[in-house]
């Protein structure tokens, strides 16, 4: 269906856009681009080129726009969903004959639609702006297009927040949404450790200055200095590529994994959510990990694929890209978890299959599968990109990965566990409990000096495996015995929270051999 | 044309002293209503009707076995089975920024109706409603018993062919509610089945074709509205009408072999009486009464309302 034939987004409209409401944006818009444009002309100081306030007119219209559009879209994307299921008119929307895209493309467009407007009426200043600053066509339209798809992809991400949001946490779901693009918001950040550049819709403000589509001149160096001027470069395996296209690139991949749990999920029973299947989260982490290792600053630029040493060492590469993948690990494996009405419908449906060991085990074995291979994928691109003379031993690089993983299902098999017992909110009640052991215990060991011991740094590993980060041959030596029960640690107390779950899976089983419903024969209809 | 097959839902609640986290909510549900029936769904609050409803629409996954609806399992259809659908729920809001011809026509639009006929059917909708004043109001400005037409013409708007209500007449006025009774049966003359739940059991026992009588998720009475208000008086119900109360009418009537369960009513000038003869035997009866010396001015057969078998069957607890 076209989408300006879309019901929801036609709903959207005619409930947001009614004449009054039109009319006084507009004119708000239209007074603030005159009183702006005005004062910005009359403080030009003598000695700037002559059409540079216009350059600074576009960039603050072009700021405005990206705020409303990053902010004001995504608090009324983050309503969108979770709105219509408070006020129960989202049942109604469920049993219609809506495709789920539909749903989701309706209110992706629709409930920001009275953004959309006012980015509109805003849109002559910035036009004015363009012309009198002499900015490149080509480069507004692109700074336009990223700022866009930019605002979808958070949109999207929105959606996906609205609908997984249970009640009463909607200004605590706004203001992590708010933090996560503020954070990202930095220009040079991820600069130091990834040769991409800002990968916020903010960017665009900055882009419309650029006047050449050339890449950067910059030396590789010069480049990763916190940039005044953008050299919009990004280094893709070796690859020089203009920043624009990736970044528009980045965000339609993004925006479709967002689009796609929401999709997948709308018009479902919230009970059963599942924001992806297995093998979905797990094509998103070994996505993601494709981007960063394609991304990552292995080395110099000047020659692609040159067997140049990299500038860090082995094992803080491989650090690197273990705490990223287990911070996306711990998230993929949130999104594996079962909820009891998932593990009565299990057990119903499938029998004693649905109680025994294996599924006991859930998610573990998608969760190693996933570490594994893609630990192993970073540390064959560390091999083949290392400095010869760099301290690289496979076999502990190998233990640490193995380390990581089982620390993550150590974990996620103690949040399935939680998710199944009955108190109010378990995963975040689990969460907190998870914090609280975490922070005691780094307490505890600082103060008992344990970190500065090879062997104390072993120990801690039992409770919190964090050290095995700055694990290398030196800490190695000397204090092997303990790594191996630290890991041994992992594996029995994984074991025991996979027997607690799986008696909470017997105990959801259904009662066997109940009595009949119906005791007495009901008069049949028909 | 709606077969529900074991149904179960169970939900968690948070769990109490005393009490189990867990509520069943419907309990291996079996029904099988068939096309063009209106089928009544009653039971105490909390007797699991809202939740059969919202599983055969396919909002509530089941927790075990299924339905399907024209033989569409829901589950795994529910975009299908939804067309065939209309669906409306015991507490709903409407969008009160939309006017009220909007609103129809948003649904309209939603369930895919051919364009061309979309006008038609909303001033069908509206007027069958009786909304025709309140066309370019706004929704927030509807009394609740408005909003509840409108509700119901939303419902109604596609034409499907089975309508899944739950309590429809809730704020209604007396006559919307005996207007909104007319036409229901109106559709389902015209081949519509219904699936309707109702705490006003008068209503559905005038309209009703099958009855189910839920309670705590089972099904406590099930079958035509024939055979659910009989079944179990044993033979037919009389009153019997005296001119003044002077005539010990309950002895007289308890004495007899063919006579049970004798009540009395109001100043014991009548009583009502089961009674296991044919007519010939009544009329035997009553010739005896008068010869009796009785001062008979009325005989007439009473049926058990559906209030009265309801309370009695049902024991009326919450869950
Ligand atoms: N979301 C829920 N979570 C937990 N328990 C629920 C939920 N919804 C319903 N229940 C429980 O399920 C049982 C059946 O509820 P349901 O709403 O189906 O009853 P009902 O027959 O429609 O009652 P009423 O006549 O009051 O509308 C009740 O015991 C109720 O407490
Ligand atoms: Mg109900």
């Amino acid at each position: 269906m076209d989408i300006f034939s879309n019901p929801e987004l036609i709903r959207n409209t005619r409930a947001q856009m009614r004449w009054g409401r039109m009319i006084s944006v507009a004119a708000i818009c239209a007074v603030l681009s005159l009183v702006v444009g005005y004062a910005m002309a009359h403080s030009q100081s003598p000695g700037d080129p002559p059409g540079r306030w216009g350059m600074q007119f576009l960039q603050i219209v072009l700021g405005t726009q990206a705020v409303a559009l990053l902010l004001g879209g995504s608090i009324a994307c983050l309503n969108a969903v979770h709105r219509e299921k408070e006020m129960n008119t989202f049942d109604f929307q469920r049993v219609t004959r809506l495709t789920p895209w539909e749903l989701a493309l309706g209110k992706l467009f629709g409930a920001p639609v009275v953004v959309y407007f006012a980015v509109l009426c805003l849109m002559p200043a910035a036009l004015v702006g363009a012309v009198v600053g002499g900015a490149r066509p080509t480069m507004v339209g692109a700074a336009y297009v990223v700022l866009l798809l930019g605002s979808i992809t958070a949109h999207a991400f929105s959606l996906v927040i609205s609908m997984l949001h249970q009640r009463g946490t909607n200004t605590g779901a706004i203001l992590v949404l708010i933090i996560l693009l503020l954070s990202g918001a930095s220009a040079s950040g991820p600069r130091m450790v990834f040769d991409v550049g800002a990968l916020n819709p903010f960017i665009s403000v900055q882009m419309v200055e650029q006047d050449t589509w050339q890449l950067s001149p910059y030396t590789p160096e010069q480049a990763g200095l916190p940039e005044t001027h953008l050299g919009l470069a990004d280094v893709f395996f070796g690859q020089r590529l203009h920043h624009v296209p990736v970044l528009l690139f980045l965000y339609v991949s993004f925006s479709g994994w967002f689009l796609l749990a929401v999709t997948r999920n709308l018009k479902r029973d919230p009970s059963v959510y599942e924001l992806y299947t297995p093998n979905q989260s797990l094509g998103l982490l070994v996505y993601v990990n494709f981007l960063m290792l394609g991304f990552f600053k292995w080395g110099s630029t000047a020659e692609p694929m040159a067997r140049q040493p990299m500038p860090m060492q082995p094992y803080d590469v491989q650090a690197i890209f273990l705490g990223i993948n287990l911070s996306l690990f711990f998230l993929l494996g949130m999104v594996l978890l079962r909820n009891r009405d998932q593990i009565r419908r299990r057990l119903r449906e499938l029998g004693d299959s649905a109680s025994n060991w294996l599924a006991a085990s859930w998610p573990a074995p998608y969760l190693l599968a996933g570490i594994l291979l893609l630990g192993l994928a970073t540390m064959g691109m560390i091999s083949w990109k290392r400095s010869p003379k760099s301290e690289w031993d496979l076999a502990l690089a190998a233990f640490r990965l193995g380390l990581v993983a089982l620390w993550v299902v150590r974990d996620l098999l103690y949040l399935q566990w939680i998710n199944l017992t009955r108190i109010r909110r378990p995963l975040t009640m689990g969460f907190v409990y998870l914090i609280v052991f975490y922070s005691s215990t780094a307490i505890l060991f600082a103060t008992l000096d344990l970190y500065d011991k090879p062997r104390g740094q072993a120990f801690t590993a039992f409770f919190s495996p964090a050290a095995v980060f700055g694990l290398t041959g030196k800490e190695w030596t000397g204090a092997e015995v303990f790594w191996w029960l630290a890991m041994f640690c992992q594996v029995a107390v994984a074991a025991a929270f996979a027997w607690m779950h799986r008696q909470k899976q017997l105990e959801l089983a259904p009662a066997p051999a109940a009595a009949p419903a119906a005791e007495s024969p009901l008069p049949t209809v028909g | 044309m709606i077969r529900l097959e074991d149904l179960t839902k169970e939900y968690d609640v948070l769990p109490t002293a005393g009490k189990p986290g867990q509520v069943l909510a419907t309990d291996r549900l079996n029904l099988e209503i068939g096309e063009r029936e209106i089928f009544g769904l009653v039971g105490p609050n909390g007797a699991g009707k809202t939740t059969t409803l919202k599983m055969v629409c396919g909002l509530l996954v089941p927790t075990a076995g299924r339905v399907t609806v024209n033989g569409i399992d829901v589950e795994r259809q529910p975009e299908e089975a939804q067309k065939h659908i209309g669906y409306l729920a015991d507490f709903f809001a409407l969008y009160d920024d939309l006017k009220v011809w909007e609103y129809l026509d948003y649904f309209a639009h939603a369930y895919k109706m051919e364009e061309a006929a979309i006008p038609a059917r909303i001033d069908f909708a509206i007027s069958k409603m009786g909304l025709e004043p309140k066309r370019d109001s706004f929704i927030a400005g509807l009394s609740r018993g408005m909003k509840q037409r409108l509700g119901i013409a939303r419902a109604v708007l596609h034409d499907p062919p089975v309508l899944v209500l739950d309590e429809p007449a809730s704020g209604l006025d007396p006559k919307a509610r005996h207007e909104l009774k007319e036409f229901l049966r109106e559709l389902n003359r015209a081949g519509k089945t219904i699936f309707i739940t109702s705490h006003v059991l008068a209503d559905l026992e005038e309209m009703c074709t099958s009855l189910a009588i839920l309670e705590k998720g089972r099904l406590v009475r099930v079958g035509k509205i024939e055979h659910v208000m009989r079944s179990d008086s044993p033979g037919r119900r009389v009153r019997v009408k005296l001119a003044m109360a002077s005539f010990p009418l309950a002895d007289w009537l308890g004495a007899r072999p063919d006579v049970s369960t004798v009540v009395p009513e109001g100043n014991f000038a009548s009583a009502i009486f089961a009674f296991a003869g044919g007519d010939a035997e009544l009329a035997e009866l009553v010739a005896n009464l008068v010869a009796a010396g009785a001062p008979v001015c009325g005989v007439e057969e009473v049926s058990e309302t559906l209030e009265q078998i309801f309370s009695r069957l049902s024991s009326g607890e919450i869950m």
